[in-house]
C-alpha cells in the first residue's frame, strides 16, 4: 500500500536526485532498480554504479533520471517519504504494481495519469483507499478545491 | 526584456536542444528521462567553465539557477534566462513567486507542480520531444480558443468581465470569482472560462473536471480585439504576436492588455474600468452621441 501525502512541509521534502546520489548503497541496485531503469529510462543497468544509455553512452548511476532514482528510492529506504513529484507519467505503471507488493509513503502533489493501472493507495488527507485513476483523481481534485491559494 | 527567443544548446557529444521561449514563465514537465535535468546540466556546465564542450546559442544569456544566492541574482541582474531544475527548494515559495514577478529575466522551470503564486499560460507548459540525440519542446495541452456555448457557463471574470458574458448569454453565466475557484464549478456540460495567458497552475484542474474550456489570453485582450481598435498599431502586434509586445515588466499578457485598454481609452467615451463594463463594449455603435477617436458606426464589433 502507498500512502500518499499531497501536502507535506519544507522539512519533509527531500530532493530526489541529490537524496538518492548520497544515501544508494549496492543493496539498493537490485533487480526492482533493473527493472526500473530498463522500464523508465530505456537503459541497463550493467553493474553496480554504472548504466549503458541508449542516449548518453555509458553512465554512473548519478546521472539516471529522477524518476527512476525515486522509484528505486521507493522500494528500498522507507525512512523517508519519497518525493513522486520527479516521477513523470511514464513511471505510474511501475508506482502502481510497488504499491501491490509492499508499504511506502510518498509526495505526490500533481495528478499523474495512472491510466488503468490498479494500485493500492491511501490518501493521508482524508483516509480514502482508491484503487483506480479515478479514484485518485476525485480524491486530487477535492483536495485542490479545497485548498486556499 | 523581451520574452521570445530561439535557443539552441548542444554538447560535443551531439546532445542537442533547439526550442523557443515565448513568455517570461516557461513550465517544463512530461514523462521521465526524457533530458529535462540533461539539459539544465549542460547549461550549468557551460555557466561555469569556457571550455566546457557546450554551445549556447542564443540573443540573451542562459543561466543555471541555484538555491545559494538567488534572491540577490534575481533582483540585481536583468535580461537574463534562468533555467531552474526540480530539486530548487524554493520553487514553490509565495517568496519565490514575488521575486520572479518582479524580475525583469525570463525563467525556464522545471517542475511538475501547480505554482499558483506564478501567472503563466497553460500554452507555455511543455514537454520534451525527443528523436536520439535530438531534443525540442512540445506543447503539452492543446489551445482552448473557441466559444462552445453550454447550459451553464462560469467565468472566473467578475465585474466587467461577468457583465460582458451576462448581456450575451444571460443569467446562465456565473462568475466564480477568481481562476483558483474556476474547477469548483465544472462538471461536463458545463463551460468554464478564464484567463488563459495566467490559469498554468490551474489547467490540470480544469481537465480533471471533464468541463467545456474557453481560454482566452485575457478578458481585456478579448476587448482589444474589438472591431473599434483595429487601427491601432499595438494592439494589432498584440493580438498577432503577443511575445512581441508584453516585455518582463509584464508578468502575464492580463497585466499588459488591461494596461493598453485602460490607456488608450482614458479620457475617451470607451474608457475602460474593470468595475463597470462600458455600454460602447456591448452596442455597435457610440450610444452616447459624441464621436470619439473609437467612432464605428458602420463596424460590427463582436
Amino acid at each position: 500500500m502507498v500512502k500518499v501525502y499531497f501536502e507535506l512541509s519544507d522539512d519533509k521534502i527531500i530532493s530526489t536526485s541529490k537524496y538518492f546520489n548520497n544515501s544508494y548503497t549496492d543493496d539498493w541496485l537490485d533487480d526492482w532498480a533493473k527493472k526500473v531503469i530498463s522500464q523508465v529510462d530505456h537503459s541497463t543497468l550493467i553493474s553496480p554504479g554504472l548504466v549503458d544509455s541508449p542516449v548518453l553512452g555509458p553512465i554512473t548511476i548519478r546521472e539516471i533520471s529522477g524518476g527512476a532514482k525515486a522509484l528505486i528510492t521507493m522500494n528500498s529506504d522507507n525512512s523517508v517519504i519519497s518525493n513522486a513529484n520527479s516521477c513523470g507519467e511514464n513511471c505510474a505503471e511501475l508506482l502502481a504494481e510497488l504499491s501491490k507488493k509492499k508499504d511506502f509513503s510518498i509526495y505526490l502533489a500533481y495528478p499523474m495519469d495512472f491510466n488503468n493501472y490498479t494500485f493500492d493507495m491511501e490518501i493521508t488527507r482524508t483516509g480514502k483507499i482508491c484503487h483506480n485513476a479515478d479514484e485518485f483523481e476525485k480524491e486530487y481534485l477535492l483536495w485542490r478545491q479545497n485548498m486556499t491559494f | 526584456m523581451e520574452t521570445k527567443y530561439d535557443i539552441l544548446i548542444q554538447n560535443k557529444r551531439d546532445i542537442q536542444f533547439k526550442f523557443t521561449i515565448r513568455r517570461k514563465f516557461t513550465i517544463l514537465r512530461g514523462n521521465s528521462a526524457t533530458g529535462k535535468s540533461t539539459l539544465f546540466q549542460m547549461v550549468s556546465d557551460a555557466n561555469s567553465s569556457r571550455f566546457s564542450g557546450v554551445t549556447i546559442s542564443c540573443n540573451a544569456p542562459i543561466k543555471a539557477l541555484y538555491e545559494t544566492g538567488y534572491k540577490y541574482e534575481l533582483e540585481n541582474e536583468s535580461g537574463n534566462i534562468y533555467i531552474i531544475d526540480e530539486d530548487f527548494g524554493p520553487l514553490k515559495s509565495k517568496e519565490f513567486a514575488a521575486i520572479v514577478s518582479k524580475s525583469e529575466n525570463c525563467f525556464i522551470l522545471i517542475t511538475r507542480e501547480s505554482l499558483p503564486g506564478i501567472p503563466y499560460s497553460y500554452k507555455e507548459i511543455y514537454e520534451i520531444k525527443t528523436s536520439g540525440k535530438y531534443h525540442s519542446f512540445e506543447n503539452v495541452y492543446t489551445e482552448y480558443d473557441k466559444f462552445h456555448e453550454c447550459d451553464h457557463i462560469v467565468t472566473e471574470d467578475e465585474d466587467a468581465g461577468l457583465e460582458y458574458y451576462q448581456h450575451l448569454y444571460g443569467d446562465k453565466v456565473k462568475s466564480s470569482f477568481g481562476n483558483s475557484n474556476l474547477s469548483k464549478f465544472g462538471q461536463p456540460d458545463t463551460l468554464l472560462i478564464g484567463d488563459g495567458c495566467a490559469i498554468g497552475a490551474f489547467i490540470q484542474d480544469l481537465l480533471l473536471t471533464k468541463s467545456i474550456l474557453y481560454l482566452p489570453e485575457s478578458f481585456e485582450w478579448k476587448l482589444l480585439q474589438n472591431g473599434m481598435f483595429q487601427h491601432i498599431a499595438d494592439i494589432k502586434t498584440l493580438i498577432e504576436y503577443p511575445e512581441k509586445a508584453v516585455t518582463t515588466d509584464y508578468t502575464s499578457i492580463e497585466k499588459y492588455s488591461s494596461k493598453l485598454l485602460s490607456d488608450i481609452t482614458r479620457n475617451t467615451p470607451a474608457q475602460y474600468t474593470k468595475s463597470k463594463l462600458n455600454p460602447c463594449y456591448l452596442q455597435q455603435c457610440c450610444c452616447k452621441g459624441t464621436k470619439c477617436d473609437f467612432y464605428t458606426r458602420s463596424k460590427k464589433l463582436y
